[in-house]
C-alpha cells in the first residue's frame, strides 16, 4: 500500500507526497504532459530534442547538472510518445534543491543558440547511435508507420528521421516551451524520506508563483483514427546478421478497462522462461533464438507486439505461421485456471519489486495521475487480479483479426 | 517566481552514508550467509555467488555453459518444470556465468520463498546437463554471437580485453564458434564437480524473510559437501600489451572507440585514488569528458570512462561511439584531457564535486534492502568486512589535487593505452 497525500496549486500544478523512510534520500519526479504525440508531423524529434534543452541552464542556475551533483544527487530524463518525464534523485536534507532547479527550468529556460545547437548535434548522434547505427534498429519507424495513418504515433520519439531534427529551429523550441512547459501541465511527485509539513511550503514557495502562460490549451484532441488499419504487410532488407519477424496489432489504450486482460495476455505468450513463446518456439521446436510478446501501454490506442529472431534455416514464413497458431489458440482455447494464477502472481510481484525503489514509485504515482488519479497505484493488483479467462479469450477474438495485422518481415540482405 | 541570488537555497554538507547493518551467519558446511532484514515490501531477493566462474575454469566458455545449464534439468525436475515452478510463484530466477563467480539471483515475494527455494537448491546441487538441452543450448548462443559480432561496439570491447589480458588469460579471451561447438556435457560435469562445493559458496538474503530462515537455508545448501583439499589456481599470466587495433565494423554510421590499460583489483593501494580519478574524467554526467565532447562540441552522445576490477585483476577503459568523421578529434580531445588530468592542478570546487558524486551515488546504490545486495556481494567475494566500506568513504574523503596528477601521471598516459577503432574508414 502506498500512501500519499495530493495537492493542487493555484496554478494547476498537482503535487503528490509519499513518504518512504528507508533512506535518507527522495526522489524528485517531474511529469510534462507532453511526448512526441503533441509533435507537427514536419517537425518529429522536437519532444525528445526539447528534453535535452531541458539541461542548458537559465541565468540563475547557468549549469543545471553541477548543483545536483555537489548536492550528491543524481538526475536524468526520458521522452515517449505521451509524456517528458524528468527525475532527479538527491539527499533528502538537499530537497529544496532540486525544488529550485525544476522551478527555475519550468519558468526561466535560457534557450540559447550556443547551445541549442550543440544539443542538436548530440541529438542527431544518439539517432545515429539507437537507430541508424543498430542492427534493426529502425524497426519501429516501421511498425508505426503500418499501424497509425493519422495519429501522431506514427513516428517514433526520436524523430521521423534525422532530418526533421536538423530542421528544428530555436523559434520552434522556444514556442514549444512556451506551450507545454506549463504548471496546468505538469505533476510533481515526491518518494522518500522527508518533512511533510516543510515540503509542501517549499513547492509552494519555488512554484506557486509560477504563471500559466500558455497560448492555447494543451489538452487537444488529437484526430482519432480507425482502430483497425486493414491487413499490412513490409519486407525490409537490412545488414543485419539473422532475419527476424513480427506481427503487430492495435489495442485500446492505458486507460480502457481492458487494458488488464490486454496485458495479462501478452504475459501468456511473452513473460519468463515458463511463457509459451519460450517454452515451446525457442525451446521445443527451436524456431526462434528468442520469442517474445508486449503491449506499448501507450494512452490512446496502442499495439500488442510479438516479434522474434528466426534461427537460422527457418523461413519467415515459418516463423509468422507458428506465432499466428499461438493467438489462434488464445481465441479458440480458454487459458487453464494454473496458468492464469501464475500470470497474476508475476504481475502482483513485479508491482511490489516496484514499490521497493523510491524512484519508480515517484514515477509511478505522477503517471496514474496523469491517467485521472495517483490512487490507482493501490488498484493495480486487484484489477489484474479480476481478470478472468473469459476476457483474455474475448480480448483475442477481438483484436487478433487479419484486418487489424501488420506484419514486418525484417530480413538479412 | 523572480527570486535574487540570495535566495537560492544552500547546499548542505554530506552527512554520513549509512551502511547496511547485515548480520552474518555460517551454514553447517561453513557457507557463509549474509542478510539484511526489511519487511516494509514483502518481496526479497537471494543471491548464491559460487567461485566458479571463467577464473576458475579448465576449458573456455565452459563456466559461463555451466551457469546457464544448470536451469536445464535436474534429477528431480525436467527443464520445463523448473521454469514452471519458479514462474508460478511470480518469482524469477536468473543465473549468470561471470569472470570469477556463477551467480544465481532469485526475486520473489516473502510468502512465497519456501515454495521457490528449493528450485534454487535443486539447480545449484543436482543439475543434469542433458545432451539435448545442450545442443540446443550451443546453436541458441551461436547465433546471438553472430548477432553481437554484428556490433562495432562489441567488435571493439572484444579487442580491447585481449590486448589487455592476452587471448588466453580468463579475463582476457573471447567466445568464438569453435570454443562453443567443443563444448560437452562431460565439461559442464567435470566443472560443475570441480567448483560446486561448500567452500566456494556463499549467500545474500535482503528484504522480507522468516525469523527462521537459517534453518530453511540450510535445508537448501548446509548438505553441500565440503572439499578436502581445496583446488587453488595459479595466477594466469597476462600476455597482453599496449597495441592498437583498427577493425573494419559493419555499422556504417559511427566509430567505436575505446582506449584502455590493464590495472589492478580492489584492495591495491591505488585503487580508490584511481577510482576518484575516472570518475572525475569521464564518470559522471559533469565530467571533464563528457563536459567538453558532448556538451561542449557535441562529438558524441556518450562518452564515459571506468575502473573495471574482478577480483584478481582490473582495467581502466575510456569509451564512446561517434561520427566516422569525428574520430580523430575525439581522440586529439582525449589525448588533451588525459594530459591535463596529469599536469595541472585540480579545483577544489571540482573535487568537491566528484566527492559529493560518488557519495550521492553510494546513497543510490544503497536505496533500498534490494539494491544494497550489490555492496554486499563485493564484500563477500573479496571476503572483506565492513571496515572496508568506511576506508572507501575516508579514501574519498581524503583524494587531493596532487594524488590526481600523480596517478593520471602514473597509470593514463594516453600512449600506454590501447586503442581500438571499429567503423567504417
Amino acid at each position: 500500500m502506498v500512501k500519499f497525500e495530493k495537492f493542487e496549486l493555484e496554478n494547476g500544478l498537482k503535487v503528490i507526497l509519499n513518504q518512504d523512510d528507508q533512506a535518507p534520500l527522495v526522489a524528485f519526479n517531474l511529469l510534462y504532459n507532453v511526448g512526441s504525440r503533441n509533435e507537427d508531423p514536419q517537425k518529429t524529434g522536437l519532444a525528445h530534442l526539447f528534453e535535452h534543452l531541458m539541461f542548458t541552464g537559465t541565468k540563475m542556475a547557468p549549469d543545471f547538472d553541477t548543483p545536483i551533483q555537489m548536492a550528491g544527487g543524481e538526475n536524468n530524463a526520458f521522452t515517449n510518445t505521451d509524456i517528458t518525464n524528468y527525475y532527479i534523485t538527491v539527499p533528502s536534507e538537499n530537497l529544496e534543491i532540486a525544488c529550485w532547479l525544476e522551478a527555475d527550468r519550468m519558468e526561466h529556460l535560457k534557450l540559447g543558440k550556443r547551445a541549442f545547437d550543440v544539443q542538436k548535434k548530440v541529438v542527431l548522434e544518439e539517432f545515429k547511435e539507437t537507430t541508424l547505427n543498430k542492427p534493426f534498429g529502425d524497426v519501429w519507424h516501421h511498425i508505426s508507420d503500418m499501424c497509425y495513418k493519422i495519429h501522431p504515433y506514427k513516428w517514433p520519439t526520436i524523430g521521423l528521421a534525422p532530418e526533421h531534427v536538423q530542421a528544428i529551429t530555436r523559434e520552434d523550441a522556444i514556442d514549444f516551451y512556451g506551450t507545454y512547459y506549463q504548471p496546468d501541465n505538469a505533476i510533481i511527485s515526491i518518494s522518500g524520506q522527508f518533512h511533510m509539513d516543510e515540503t509542501v511550503n517549499m513547492i509552494r514557495k519555488w512554484f506557486g508563483s509560477i504563471k500559466n502562460s500558455s497560448r492555447f490549451s494543451v489538452s487537444q484532441v488529437l484526430q482519432d483514427e480507425k482502430l483497425f488499419t486493414g491487413a499490412q504487410s513490409r519486407e525490409v532488407l537490412a545488414d543485419v546478421p539473422n532475419d527476424a519477424v513480427f506481427l503487430a496489432y492495435k489495442m485500446p489504450g492505458r486507460a480502457h478497462s481492458d487494458y488488464y486482460a490486454f496485458d495479462l495476455m501478452s504475459d501468456i505468450l511473452g513473460r519468463g522462461r515458463s511463457s509459451r513463446l519460450h517454452q515451446r518456439l525457442v525451446k521445443e521446436h527451436t524456431l526462434f533464438s528468442n520469442a517474445t510478446a508486449y503491449i506499448t501501454g501507450t494512452v490512446d490506442p496502442g499495439l500488442f507486439v510479438v516479434e522474434g529472431n528466426l534461427m537460422k534455416k527457418v523461413t519467415p514464413e515459418e516463423g509468422i505461421t507458428a506465432f499466428e497458431n499461438e493467438l489462434e489458440q488464445l481465441k479458440q482455447e480458454k487459458i487453464q485456471m494454473e496458468e492464469l494464477e501464475k500470470l497474476k502472481n508475476k504481475m502482483e510481484s513485479s508491482i511490489l519489486f516496484s514499490e521497493t525503489n523510491i524512484s519508480n514509485k515517484a514515477m509511478n504515482l505522477a503517471q496514474y495521475e496523469l491517467l485521472g488519479d495517483a490512487g490507482m497505484i493501490n488498484r493495480q493488483i486487484e484489477l489484474y487480479r479480476a481478470v478472468s479467462a473469459e476476457d483474455i479469450q474475448r480480448v483475442a477474438n477481438q483484436i487478433f483479426v487479419p484486418e487489424n495485422c501488420s506484419r514486418l518481415l525484417y530480413l538479412k540482405k | 517566481m523572480q527570486y535574487s541570488l540570495g535566495d537560492i537555497p544552500v547546499i548542505s554538507p554530506f552527512k554520513h552514508v549509512p551502511f547496511p547493518d547485515f548480520q552474518l551467519d555460517y551454514l553447517s558446511n561453513g557457507i557463509p550467509v549474509y542478510s539484511l532484514p526489511n519487511n516494509d515490501y514483502g518481496v526479497l531477493k537471494m543471491e548464491v555467488n559460487v567461485f566458479a566462474g571463467r577464473f576458475f575454469e579448465e576449458k573456455q566458455a565452459v563456466s559461463r555453459t555451466c551457469a546457464n545449464l544448470l536451469r536445464e534439468g535436474t534429477k528431480a525436475r525436467t527443464s520445463a518444470e523448473i521454469a514452471r515452478d519458479i514462474d508460478f510463484y511470480g518469482a524469477s530466477m536468473q543465473m549468470m556465468g561471470g569472470m570469477d563467480v556463477i551467480k544465481l539471483e532469485l526475486y520473489s515475494m516473502t510468502r512465497h520463498f519456501e515454495k521457490v527455494l528449493p528450485v534454487a537448491a535443486d539447480v545449484l546441487t543436482a543439475p543434469l546437463f542433458p545432451e539435448n538441452e545442450l545442443v540446443k543450448y550451443i546453436k541458441r548462443t551461436i547465433q546471438k554471437l553472430q548477432n553481437d559480432l554484428s556490433k562495432n561496439d562489441i567488435l571493439a570491447f572484444r579487442a580491447l580485453t585481449e590486448n589487455i589480458f592476452g587471448l588466453d588469460h580468463p579475463y582476457g579471451y573471447n567466445t568464438k564458434e569453435e570454443t562453443l561447438k567443443k563444448i560437452s556435457t562431460q565439461d559442464l560435469r567435470n566443472h560443475f564437480l570441480q567448483t560446486f562445493y561448500a567452500e566456494n559458496f556463499s549467500v545474500i538474503l535482503a528484504g522480507g524473510f522468516p525469523e527462521y530462515f537459517l534453518s530453511i537455508l540450510e535445508e537448501a545448501f548446509g548438505h553441500i559437501p565440503k572439499r578436502e583439499k581445496v583446488i587453488t589456481r595459479p595466477l594466469p599470466t597476462v600476455t597482453g600489451q599496449q597495441i592498437n587495433t583498427r577493425i573494419e565494423g559493419k555499422q556504417k554510421y559511427q566509430s567505436s572507440v575505446k582506449l584502455g590499460v590493464r590495472m589492478f583489483d580492489r584492495t591495491h593501494p591505488d585503487y580508490i585514488g584511481l577510482y576518484f580519478t575516472s570518475t572525475l574524467l569521464g564518470g559522471y554526467f559533469g565530467s571533464r569528458l563528457m563536459q567538453n565532447i558532448r556538451e561542449d562540441k557535441g562529438l558524441t552522445y556518450d562518452i564515459y570512462s571506468s575502473v573495471d576490477c574482478m577480483r584478481m585483476d582490473g582495467y581502466f577503459m575510456i569509451s564512446a561511439e561517434v561520427d566516422n568523421k569525428s574520430v580523430d578529434q575525439t581522440l586529439s580531445e582525449i589525448r588533451i584531457e588525459l594530459k591535463k588530468l596529469a599536469e595541472e592542478p585540480v579545483e577544489q570546487e571540482e573535487l568537491e564535486l566528484v566527492r559529493n558524486y560518488i557519495k550521492g551515488n553510494l546513497l543510490n546504490i544503497l536505496n533500498g534492502p534490494i539494491n544494497s545486495v550489490e555492496l554486499i556481494r563485493l564484500l563477500s567475494i573479496y571476503g572483506l568486512d565492513k571496515t572496508f566500506y568506511d576506508e572507501f568513504i575516508r579514501g574519498i574523503d581524503s583524494i587531493d589535487a596532487k594524488v590526481i596528477n600523480e596517478l593520471a601521471g602514473k597509470y593514463l598516459d594516453f600512449d600506454n593505452l590501447s586503442l581500438i577503432i571499429c567503423g567504417v574508414r
